[in-house]
């Protein structure tokens, strides 16, 4: 009676992970010493410019973060991404929709087909002449980049349902409103945040083109007005900056489905 | 609680692409089932029977015949015909508790009666201590005991069942037959509902039946309609136990001859 049930071994102790960890970075840190050896002692102080040592990005870093400037352009690109993602969010219905009734799939499909390939880059000239510069014309690149992957992934995620699952249902007695909502919803769940994840991800890339043509802060402002005035290490600092709320952003959905799908074992991954 | 009619029941699907010929699954099957019986239907792979259960349960419809229970044609699914399917069919995101609790929520049931309900069926099947599991945590009988338990618990007037132990390892196979043969033997007849039970195993149907439908290969016919007449629990050690299994066997394997 109680066999088979899962158990996972028992993790290794806080130390023992902590120096696993750290082994990792040795590389790391030996490309980081060369870098700094190469930029202050091979390069001659004009090509130093264009590639500062990491101590001096390290500098910048604290600069831009001090004077609350770095705080300021990421708290706008991701209210931008964070607006984006709230009208992007309106795929989940369409998506359970085209999943689900296949009137509505017939309807959608050539119209979805034909957006979909349309880069969202390939957007900004005509957003730009829609919206102006700022707000709405960087949201709206950012939605076409989240839309369409959440979009596809919540149509996969209904289609892909076990037909069986629907069959069990239907076989206690839910009428098809209650599959609907109770069984089809649910089952679609963790790949809905698949889709969520990875079109944050894509609206996160979105984003930052958007906003190095089409805005007066954001991170990815912030990066390109660096290089009018040659200031290569705020460059790397936004980079750097970039990339890392883009992880965070993705560890973030990934922690979430994890807590709130825990029967999901396709979120472990 | 009810009787099962079978009658005269085809079932045809299209060939893969229009120039294909039909394929004929089922031939004109006939068979009864009465009040609280356990009825086996068993042939090899490919011969019809878990097309035949899908009717039954009323996922598809016959091409020709009639399936009746009570004397009414059996139409859209209904908890009325609950269904134990092979894989288990267990809601992932529902626990051992909510799994069961979700038929009886469907029939409208007031909280405290849900729950009694789900206890005494938890308890049935031998599950007490793992309500807040998820499925996944559960080893394939244990999914499987969930699944009887949740079939069970609304209260069905036929309880279908298809390949239930099929995709369990030989010893928990035989560890669920022996347990299910118990259960029989325990309930009270007046108490016990009808069972419909589709399966490649002869053992396994003459250890649980009151009655076995062997069908043909496909397309499937009835070969032959067996009233089991052993005292329960079944003693496998038996003469007559050894004896019906070897006259089934032998159905079974001259169909086997007559193919090839």
């Amino acid at each position: 009676m109680t066999t088979g049930v899962t158990s996972k071994p028992r993790p290794p102790g806080l130390l023992v992970r902590a120096f696993g960890k750290l082994r990792r970075l040795t590389l790391m840190a030996v490309l980081l010493c060369v870098w700094e050896y190469v930029s202050l002692r091979v390069l001659d102080s004009t090509s130093r410019t264009l590639l500062p040592p990491p101590t001096l990005i390290f500098t910048a870093a604290w600069e831009l973060i001090s004077s609350g400037e770095l705080l300021r352009h990421a708290r706008d690109s991701l209210k931008r991404e964070m607006v984006a993602f709230l009208w992007a969010s309106i795929s989940i219905p369409i998506g359970i929709a085209m999943g689900w009734f296949r009137v509505v799939d017939e309807q959608l499909d050539a119209i979805m087909e034909m957006l979909r390939p349309i880069p969202p880059l390939a957007w900004i000239p005509l957003s730009i002449l829609w919206f102006g510069i700022g707000d709405e014309q960087n949201q709206f690149i950012i939605f076409l980049g989240i839309f369409f992957p959440i979009l596809l992934n919540t149509i996969n995620g209904v289609k892909g349902i076990e037909p069986n699952l629907i069959r069990a249902a239907r076989c206690l007695g839910a009428s098809e409103a209650q599959i609907l909502w109770r069984i089809v919803v649910k089952a679609a769940l963790p790949q809905i945040v698949t889709g969520i994840r990875i079109g944050l991800g894509v609206g996160w890339m979105a984003l930052v083109a958007a906003e190095l043509v089409g805005a007066n802060s954001g991170l990815g402002f912030l990066i390109n007005d660096a290089r009018t005035v040659l200031r290569t290490d705020y460059i790397i600092v936004g980079m750097a900056s970039i990339g890392v709320i883009g992880l965070l952003l993705d560890q973030i959905i990934r922690e979430l489905g994890r807590r709130l799908l825990p029967w999901s074992r396709g979120m472990d991954r | 609680m009810s009787q099962l009619t079978v009658e005269d029941v085809s079932k045809t699907y299209p060939g893969h692409s229009a120039d294909d010929e039909p394929v004929l699954a089922l031939d004109r099957v006939s068979f009864h089932v009465e009040d609280h019986e356990f009825c086996s239907v068993l042939g090899h792979s490919g011969c019809g029977k878990t097309t035949l259960l899908t009717m039954m349960a009323g996922f598809e419809q016959p091409s020709a015949g009639s399936i009746r229970v009570d004397g009414k044609p059996v139409g859209k699914p209904t908890w009325q015909r609950s269904v134990v399917f092979q894989d288990y069919a267990l809601f992932p995101w529902m626990t051992v508790h909510d799994n069961i609790s979700f038929g009886l929520e469907m029939k409208g049931l007031a909280l405290a009666e849900r729950e009694e309900i789900i206890r005494r069926h938890i308890e049935l099947v031998g599950l007490g201590g793992f309500e807040k599991r998820y499925p996944h945590q559960l080893s394939g009988g244990m999914k499987q005991r969930v699944s009887i338990a949740r079939a069970l618990a609304v209260d069905p007037k036929v309880l279908l069942m298809d390949e239930p132990f099929a995709a369990l390892d030989a010893q928990n196979r035989a560890l669920m037959q022996e347990e299910m043969g118990r259960l029989l033997a325990n309930s009270d007849i007046e108490q016990r509902k009808t069972m419909i039970l589709v399966t490649h195993s002869i053992d396994e149907a003459v250890i649980l039946s009151d009655r076995i439908i062997v069908l043909t290969r496909r397309p499937g016919r009835v070969k032959a309609n067996v009233i089991v007449d052993l005292p329960r629990p079944r003693d496998e050690e038996s003469p007559e136990f050894i004896s019906l299994k070897r006259q089934i066997r032998d159905l079974i394997h001259d169909e086997f001859e007559h193919e090839h």
